[in-house]
């Protein structure tokens, strides 16, 4: 029997107790992590963009100008916090195999986060849209990524081991941060002070996801060629999560002031409303191609440079979603793309390799 | 050259030039011995991590290292009510190290670390006690920005530990130079702020 919408927060925080124990998280790793809101001044007390830009940034919905405004934000605060429960039920598992104890620390430490973060826009929904909010509020806790539930595509991929969770945190997260950031900027005053310290906590993940990739080059066990089928996989399901090409909801989110650009707060320049998901995307395929240049400075001499995809590539979200593009954004015929996607996406012969590298010394030791 | 700020804020400052410092710390050789000590830590927290901790952060002639049945009862006390006990034959930095490496919530002390403090304008009490310390740099992680915080796997009481060690070291750079500007180093004609916060 499904449980009865939450009447008051600490009515949702026993539905997350039951989360925590249906995914079969063991709390003792948990420790003494606190599971509390924290909210902190946004950068701007006022309205930074769109129609309403220069007014004091609203602390309800109801003073929000429109209705459809204020329904683009539960959406917004709803969809962010899925995310949150949904990564960890893709990485929970992840607790049984981790190569050390500080890996396994840093995986129990993003998780604890994770969960924090859901619970963060839990308090939102609870607090500020009364029952509509509470029923949103309790789904976050309902939907199941292991069943496909969840509401952005790459939140149900499975994450199969800890070559996943490294790229997950280093490309996925870094997602993370970019709506985290456009979320900061919100006109609605509690998403913008829920930011501060989600970013803060998302630097250690987006930390844990480079320095895990950076480790595994330098070991130098995982052939690059297979390193980088997984890269193409998570990097282009980052992509998928800045939204479909010429949204109209991206341009009513910045038109109404809730959501604004990943630079927003230096840029000058007027923002591209029909194309902002394709702006912001951009941004991030060129802070993963520099983040990649990083990462390859670690490779044996003679070994090939991981690269970041093109944006075109593997697309299952927007105009690309299934076209025949490759990793370098050329189009190609129907046959020959099938063939690249074989040689340019992990397939069941890398897992089994990587299943043996798993068995050796795979991934080097901190500062080695 | 940055513009000097007659009121500026110290502390403003100093989270200016805090990704910097701790990335510059984190591909160094210091940066590499302390990730040596972190991954080398167990889950099961015992003897032997404490002795690590107390061999990184004190050196050999350290004091003697708590007993499991110590280190054990640690796990049942929440952040950061441990900040006010002294391990046995422990002092501060033996003390902060056990607990740092045991929950990474608790900062490493060191002297510049804590002279940095009250150059932001902390009033720390003489002799010092862990707990202040603590306190203080829990005040700096509350007011610290999402972007003075650097893409790293080190803890916010790690990277605040880091930078305020750098701080000081430019500040002692700028006291001994007085005629130079010192990057990241507070004005000169800066007005140190008593109550930051």
């Amino acid at each position: 029997m499904a449980a009865p919408t939450p009447q008051d927060f600490a009515g949702w925080q026993g539905l997350l107790d039951a989360w925590i124990d249906d995914i079969g998280y063991p709390r003792n790793l948990l420790g003494d992590f606190r599971l509390e809101p924290k909210y902190e001044e946004p950068p701007n007390p006022l309205v930074e963009f769109g129609a309403f830009k220069g007014a004091p940034k609203w602390r309800r919905p109801g003073q929000a100008p429109t209705q459809a405004g204020r329904d683009a934000l539960l959406t917004l605060t709803a969809v962010q916090g899925d995310t949150g429960f949904a990564s960890v039920e893709q990485q929970r598992h992840l607790v049984a195999t981790a190569p050390t104890a500080y890996d396994l620390k840093s995986l129990v430490r993003v998780n604890a986060e994770e969960m924090r973060h859901g619970l963060q826009m839990a308090h939102i929904l609870m607090t500020h849209f009364g029952r509509t909010g509470a029923i949103e509020a309790q789904k976050l806790l309902e939907r199941r990524a292991t069943r496909g539930e969840r509401l952005l595509k790459a939140f149900n991929d499975p994450v199969r081991h800890w070559l996943d969770f490294f790229c997950y945190t280093a490309f996925m997260d870094r997602d993370g941060k970019y709506q985290l950031t456009m979320l900061q900027r919100s006109g609605f005053h509690p998403l913008a002070a829920s930011m501060g310290p989600m970013l803060k906590e998302e630097a250690f993940h987006l930390g844990t996801g480079f320095t895990g990739v950076k480790r595994i080059v330098q070991a130098g066990l995982v052939p690059i060629p297979v390193l980088q089928t997984y890269v193409n996989w998570w990097v282009t399901a980052a992509y998928d999560c800045f939204g479909t090409d010429s949204s109209t909801s991206a341009q009513w989110a910045y038109e109404w002031g809730l959501k604004g650009r990943f630079d927003e707060a230096t840029n000058p320049q007027p923002a591209p409303r029909e194309r902002l998901n394709e702006y912001n995307r951009s941004l991030y395929a060129a802070e993963v191609a520099d983040l990649l240049c990083k990462i390859n400075q670690a490779r044996a001499p003679g070994q090939p440079a991981l690269r970041a995809p093109s944006t075109r590539f593997h697309r299952r979200v927007g105009p690309d979603a299934g076209q025949p593009y490759s990793t370098t954004g050329a189009r190609l015929s129907d046959t020959s793309y099938a063939d690249h996607l074989r040689e340019t996406l992990p397939t069941g012969e890398d897992e089994g390799l990587l299943a043996e590298c798993f068995k050796e010394a795979w991934i080097a030791p901190r500062a080695a | 050259m940055r513009p000097a700020r007659p009121d500026g804020n110290t502390v403003d400052w100093f989270f200016e030039g805090l990704v910097a410092a701790v990335l510059e710390e984190l591909d160094s050789p210091a940066g590499a011995a302390y990730d040596r000590t972190l991954y080398a830590i167990g889950m099961e927290y015992g003897a032997v991590d404490a002795r690590r901790a107390l061999d990184y952060a004190v050196g050999p002639r350290h004091g003697a290292t708590p007993t499991d049945k110590v280190l054990a009862s640690l796990g049942q006390t929440p952040y950061p009510r441990l900040a006010r006990r002294r391990l046995p034959g422990q002092g501060i930095r033996g003390t902060a190290a056990i607990l740092h490496f045991f929950d990474a919530s608790y900062p490493l002390h060191t002297e510049p670390a804590e002279r940095a403090l009250v150059e932001l304008g902390f009033e720390l009490p003489s002799p010092l006690q862990y707990v202040d310390y603590v306190h203080a740099i829990d005040r700096l992680k509350e007011r610290c920005p999402a972007s003075a915080v650097p893409e790293s796997n080190w803890f916010l009481s790690r990277i605040l530990q880091v930078g305020l060690e750098a701080w000081s070291r430019r500040q002692a750079r700028r006291e001994a130079n007085p005629g130079r500007r010192v990057a990241g180093a507070a004005p000169a004609q800066s007005t140190v702020a008593r109550n930051p916060f």
